[in-house]
């Protein structure tokens, strides 16, 4: 279906994942590092896609800056983001909602390595829905527990001093859309 | 074979590719097309025009009190997808055809296809107007450049 091309589509998958939260008061006994949500927002903005009033900006902003907003930090602070990524153009769109670039600039931002390990913001450094599976997102969300951890990811993946990444989920045919912004001391 | 008893890939029998006519609430909507009428819901308490697909109550104002009123039949192309393969086997013949979200003058957004030029030349800001493709039993609304 033009513009969308095969790889510009991602392939729902069967797995599984799961996330442990805790009292940082807990977490600090247990043995692994742990890390901290500093941030959520989420946004929903229509109950039907056919009532979006535009498709180049959805949930994602609002939602973004209620995350960044808690966390008290912004798009410059974060080492990584872990995007929800069910087909191209989610990605591009979301790069642009949450303030990495203007609007309509994501297609220039990504050039030359900018969004790839080492590059100025790391964007799914797992592969995403796209080139890793879609579990519905929640892979983006162990991505980020991992790269935070530090020791937990091959060294040629791991975002070297992360401190801080945000994270976004999104369904609803675009009708959803929920941020989390993680980091550690 | 006829088209309405095709079967997919993995033998099951695909549906047909006939609008879903049995929707109670958007039985005036089919009932006006056969009349060669492009209608659309708008409140009766806000004046609010509903988009698609049809709906019980206002989404702005949250009354039930709505009805069904013609539009001109305008409105200019917000996006558009060409379809390369034929998903339903209906379609074969259609490829490669065009799936457009038109946006009426009076401002609800509507699925439908733009005919009468090639897929290639759709373009999104482009004018565009309803004509009616009559089936046996239901009639398609459809968009043609303006002009």
């Amino acid at each position: 279906m033009e513009p969308l091309h095969l790889f510009d589509c991602s392939l729902e998958s069967d797995g599984g994942a799961a996330l442990l939260v805790t009292s940082m008061e807990r977490a600090r006994d247990l043995p692994r590092k742990p890390v901290q949500v500093l941030g959520m927002g989420q946004h929903h903005p229509h109950s039907s896609v056919m009532d979006a009033p535009t498709l180049t900006t959805l949930g994602s902003r609002k939602s973004s800056e209620a995350a960044y907003r808690m966390a008290g930090l912004g798009p410059e602070d974060m080492d990584f983001a872990q995007f929800y990524d069910c087909f191209t153009i989610t990605t591009l769109i979301t790069i642009e909602d949450y303030g990495f670039c203007g609007k309509g600039e994501g297609k220039d931002f990504i050039k030359d390595g900018r969004i790839e390990v080492g590059g100025e913001i790391p964007v799914n450094t797992h592969g995403g829905l796209l080139s890793q599976a879609h579990l519905e997102g929640i892979m983006h969300v162990t991505e980020g527990v991992k790269q935070l951890r530090g020791d937990a990811v091959e060294p040629e993946r791991q975002v070297q001093g992360a401190k801080a990444g945000v994270i976004s989920g999104h369904g609803g045919s675009l009708c959803m859309h929920a941020s989390l912004v993680l980091g550690v001391q | 074979m006829s088209k309405s008893e095709a079967h997919d890939k993995r033998g099951r029998a695909a549906p047909r590719n006939e609008p879903f006519l049995a929707e109670v609430e958007a039985q005036p909507f089919w009932d006006n097309l056969k009349e060669h009428k492009l209608t659309v819901q708008r409140c009766n308490v806000c004046g609010t025009y509903f988009n698609f697909p049809p709906q019980a109550m206002c989404a702005k104002c949250l009354s039930s009190d709505n009805e069904w009123v013609p539009v001109s039949g305008k409105g200019t192309v917000y996006s558009f997808v060409t379809y390369h393969r034929a998903w339903h086997p209906a379609y074969q013949d259609q490829i490669p055809y065009n799936v457009s979200l038109v946006d009426l003058d009076e401002g609800p957004r509507l699925v439908s296809n733009v005919i009468d030029i090639p897929p290639e030349d759709v373009q999104v800001g482009m004018a565009v107007e309803v004509v009616f493709e009559d089936h046996e039993n239901y009639t398609l609304p459809k968009f043609k450049p303006s002009g």
